[in-house]
């Protein structure tokens, strides 16, 4: 946990540099504010952040945190691949929305999951994601009127 | 292999675009509204969607996409597939958010279909206020400019753009989102003046809570007969907003005609009028022609205006 | 009065009307449990079937699905960690928790007793004290807004966990993002990339779902292969006790109150008043260390507030004409279509709606406590369902909900990213509330900031001379002081 904390404190010291170097960007627009300004708020945001940043890492320095010894390792084992292919299977789902529409594609989507997280009935296999995909399609399309993405099927 | 691939879509494609033209609509046509459902563009898109219905024997699915002033619908709208099935309502916005920068796309982006709808702006003050007319209003922000609070629902805001221009004064403007929060900053008195649409005031205004001084229109309202217009009063500002239907550029001319014939009856039909009424929403219809020299028009005049503004800043 | 209510009740109860009471509560119950369908889409969608139908039924219609609705939420924050409206982010906090020990049936009992309290409370203020709280709520200038946000900020380190900083630092996160989009003021797009989609900022309920719904998601993907030791919801120790529930009675009533107080000011709404009452609650409690691991205050607190916001944000649209949040501005809508025009004249002209109105809302509120708790057998078998079914229904539902609020496959995308950051801010035990709270808040403050400014042409003495705003930036000083003291106790 000790080197995670690091990697936030890192992650937030990158992030405040890049809002303060965007802010000093920023450009006057037809409508003047001479007071505040559009790029006040974001840069002082980023003053606390990093100054927070800077409160965690010393902390975690001094050993003031709560470790709980637990390493990177523990934190990120290796089982973490089934999450990153459920990621990629809902990235991959999005993107054929548009042309395969919302029933097939999120029949798709449900018909992997299913055998990643180990359902091997070939009847589940068949029937679930039929059943998720057109029930939510009756309920969101039908009864509450949501324009779901139609596909090259006009559904 | 190629060629036959070549071959199947082309013959897809005319199979398509017979199929489009001869019974259009053939489902769903799906309304685009670039604000939140429950404003007052909504309101409109949702009352014209029902009386639209019965005329093009298809439901009418009203979709919101709000963002950026409308900038996200109408480029969504104007970017779509250009087959019918998919019309925006536009709103004057789309008139100047390409010259602020904050749109790619322009009014050329989309066949007109109608105009429905156009509102002039109103000025509003507290029934208690030192200003009891226009004169008063203008003549204090000219005695010590930037001084007067106005509480606006838009930035920029071109009703009072028209108005400072016009009388060359500068007013102490407070920008808020819309009507909905601009109204409640009148009432409690954090603002002096505000100019919004009759529709978003109309309660306030029968209950008395809030007097209207002027009318930006060339002529009163039917509705608000005792207001006098801003050109009575001598200050000759007339300002608005309108709202009108179309589709994105390269619409194929018969389902144009489909739509515009569907759209015209629509806006006479009993309930959308009641409604309109109902709410002090000015009907006004035009067809694909009128409305396209309409908004070119509204495009040059707020041309200038930006124009000026630009040349102030400098 | 006496006799206009029962007048009203009457009308409630007649056969025109009662049906389509239930069917508007039950219907809310349902779109306020799905994650992405909020109040306020649901009333908008179904508005347009109300324009054929007589005025009082139209109007009840409405008010029921925004009861249902905003209470629905927190049947899935309670059962999948996954809040169904924004207004019940807050309610995650205790009732995940509680749900994870086995008492789910208890967590969803108190959240809809809780409810009720707040419905039926701030409906009798409503009928009582509305013109009082609309001259309160119209003393809300720039200055008083800013102050309330600045209150709300400071909630966040209340509601961190085991790590302030780490809090703090999500808070940061969450305000900064809130500053994407066209500048409030010059409207100068910060942040955007020249991506359009960015305009508007990022819409909240992508960002609440990812945070929520997508990274739990992904944290039970990785431990579906562990020994199944998955929620264990032992009905035997069932509901809430009464004994429990009068012992929350003060915690419930005074969320009430606040909730009605918050909801009667414009543009202030049921997300806010949760946060600000589960603070509230937190702060005076006894057992406030309790709080976070699944505590009853925690949930009654937060679900009797964002329930008093409905009758609160009732007030300005029947005193004013004005609405108190989104829901109240379709209503707005719908009661002008029906051709009445509301604020003080509504009042003398057409009793016979209003009252209809009042008394159907506190029926409205007995029909959500009586759903409630009828349902909380059949809502918690969705936890004893197994986790490798439910997790492709949340995943989903999660991309609908993202999709559907402004039917934008751009929010999909959104709503990825922040499942992504979600998953890993749990690894390094970072809370995602804060930065709900933050987006909520974050623009509230800001804009206010700067039309005080402009409104005092450059000055900053309104931190000083409004006695409101001075109010409640001691209050958030004092809040501050509380979480810092109770990060020492430890």
């Amino acid at each position: 946990m000790k080197k995670a904390n690091y990697g936030i404190v890192l992650v937030f010291l990158l992030l405040s540099a890049f809002v303060i170097y965007q802010a000093n960007t920023f450009e006057q627009t037809l409508i003047q504010d001479d007071y505040v300004g559009a790029s006040f708020f974001p840069e002082l945001l980023a003053w606390m952040t990093a100054g927070l940043a800077l409160v965690l890492g010393w902390l975690n320095f001094r050993g003031k945190m709560d470790d709980d010894g637990r390493t990177l390792a523990d934190l990120f084992p290796r089982r973490m691949l089934l999450a990153l292919v459920g990621l990629g299977l809902v990235v991959a789902y999005v993107m054929l929305l548009e042309p395969l529409g919302f029933i097939l594609a999120t029949i798709a989507l449900n018909a992997a999951l299913l055998p990643l997280f180990g359902v091997r009935s070939p009847l589940v296999l068949a029937l679930f994601p039929v059943i998720v995909s057109l029930s939510v399609y009756a309920v969101f399309y039908k009864i509450l009127i949501v324009p779901l993405p139609e596909g090259l099927f006009y559904f | 292999m190629k060629k036959l691939a070549l071959f199947a879509t082309l013959l897809l494609l005319v199979f398509a675009g017979t199929a489009l033209a001869a019974d259009f609509p053939a489902k769903n046509i799906r309304l685009l509204v670039p604000f939140a459902a429950g404003g007052g563009t909504d309101a409109v898109a949702r009352a014209l969607a029902v009386a639209a219905e019965k005329h093009l024997g298809q439901p009418v699915v009203v979709m919101n996409r709000t963002g950026g002033s409308g900038a996200v619908g109408m480029t969504e709208g104007a970017t779509t597939k250009a087959d019918g099935y998919t019309v925006t309502m536009i709103t004057r916005e789309i008139a100047w958010l390409p010259q602020m920068g904050l749109a790619q796309i322009t009014p050329d982006n989309f066949d007109m279909i109608a105009l429905v709808n156009e509102d002039p702006a109103i000025m509003l003050v507290l029934p208690d206020s030192k200003f009891t007319s226009v004169k008063d209003v203008i003549e204090t922000a000219k005695a010590a400019p930037g001084t007067v609070k106005f509480g606006s629902t838009a930035k920029p805001n071109f009703y009072l753009l028209a108005l400072e221009l016009n009388q060359g004064v500068k007013f102490n403007q407070i920008p808020y989102n819309g009507a909905a929060e601009a109204i409640p900053a009148l009432l409690g008195g954090h603002v002096e003046f505000t100019m919004v649409n009759p529709g978003e005031a109309i309660s306030q205004i029968m209950a008395g809570q809030l007097k209207p001084l002027g009318v930006c229109s060339d002529v009163r309202m039917a509705g608000l007969p005792d207001v006098p217009t801003m050109t009575e009063q001598g200050y000759p500002i007339v300002t608005g907003t309108w709202r009108g239907i179309a589709v994105p550029k390269g619409t194929p001319e018969a389902v144009k005609a489909v739509l515009g014939a569907a759209f015209e009856k629509a806006v006479a039909e009993k309930e959308f009028v009641d409604f309109m009424n109902g709410r002090t929403l000015g009907i006004r219809f035009l067809n694909a022609a009128d409305f396209k020299t309409f908004v070119d028009n509204d495009v040059k005049a707020l041309d200038a205006v930006v124009e000026e503004v630009k040349k102030q800043q400098q | 009065m006496v006799a206009l209510l029962l007048n009203g009740l009457h009308t409630t109860f007649s056969l025109a009307i009662f049906p389509f009471l239930v069917l508007g509560v039950a219907g809310g119950i349902v779109i306020g449990a799905l994650p992405g369908l909020t109040a306020t889409m649901g009333v908008a969608v179904l508005l347009p079937l109300t324009f054929g139908m007589e005025s009082t039924r139209a109007l009840v219609v409405l008010a029921g699905i925004y009861i249902g609705a905003i209470y629905g939420g927190s049947i899935s924050a309670i059962l999948l960690k996954t809040p169904g409206t924004p207004a019940a982010a807050a309610t995650v906090l205790d009732g995940y928790e509680l749900a994870r020990k086995g008492e789910a049936a208890k967590a969803l009992s108190i959240s809809a007793i809780a409810s009720f309290v707040g419905g039926i409370v701030s409906t009798v203020m409503l009928i009582t004290i509305s013109p009082i709280l609309a001259n309160f709520a119209l003393r809300f200038g720039a200055p008083e807004y800013f102050a309330l946000a600045v209150f709300g900020l400071s909630i966040i380190a209340s509601i961190s966990g085991k790590s302030p900083v780490k809090g703090l630092l999500a808070g940061m996160f969450g305000l900064l993002i809130s500053t994407v989009g066209l500048d409030p003021v010059t409207s100068f797009p910060r942040f955007t990339f020249g991506e359009i989609n960015l305009y508007n900022g990022l819409a909240i309920i992508p960002v609440l779902i990812g945070l929520f719904a997508l990274a739990e998601a992904f944290v039970q993907m990785e431990k579906i292969f562990e020994p199944a030791r998955t929620v264990e919801t032992d009905f035997k120790r069932g509901m809430v006790s009464l004994k429990e529930t009068i012992s929350l009675l003060p915690v419930m009533i005074k969320s009430a109150f606040i909730g009605t107080f918050i909801g009667s000011i414009p543009g202030a709404g049921a997300d806010i008043a949760a946060f600000v009452c589960y603070n509230e609650a937190r702060r005076t409690s006894k057992k406030s260390k309790e709080f976070g691991t699944g505590c009853l205050e925690g949930i009654a607190a937060p679900e009797a507030g964002n329930n008093g916001v409905t009758g609160g944000a009732m007030v300005p649209l029947l005193t004013l004409g004005v609405p108190g949040d989104a829901v109240t501005a379709i209503l707005l809508g719908a009661l002008v279509i029906q051709g009445l025009q509301p604020g003080p004249l509504l009042f003398a002209k057409s009793p016979d709606i209003v009252y209809g109105l009042f008394s159907s809302l506190f029926v409205g509120n007995i029909l959500m406590l009586v759903f409630g708790l009828l349902g909380v057998r059949l809502f918690c078998r969705v936890v004893e369902l197994p986790k490798r079914i439910i997790i492709p229904v949340i995943v989903t539902l999660s991309m609908v909900g993202a999709y559907s609020m402004n039917n934008s496959l751009f929010d999909v995308w959104v709503c990825i990213a922040f499942g992504g950051i979600g998953y890993i801010m749990q690894k390094v035990e970072m809370p995602s509330s804060p930065i709900i709270l933050a987006v909520i808040l974050g623009p509230m403050a800001e804009s206010n900031l700067r039309r005080a400014v402009l409104m005092y042409e450059g000055g900053y003495s309104f931190l000083w001379t409004r006695p409101i705003t001075v109010v409640f930036l001691a209050l958030a000083l004092l809040s501050l002081y509380s979480s810092y003291k109770r990060a020492h106790a430890a």
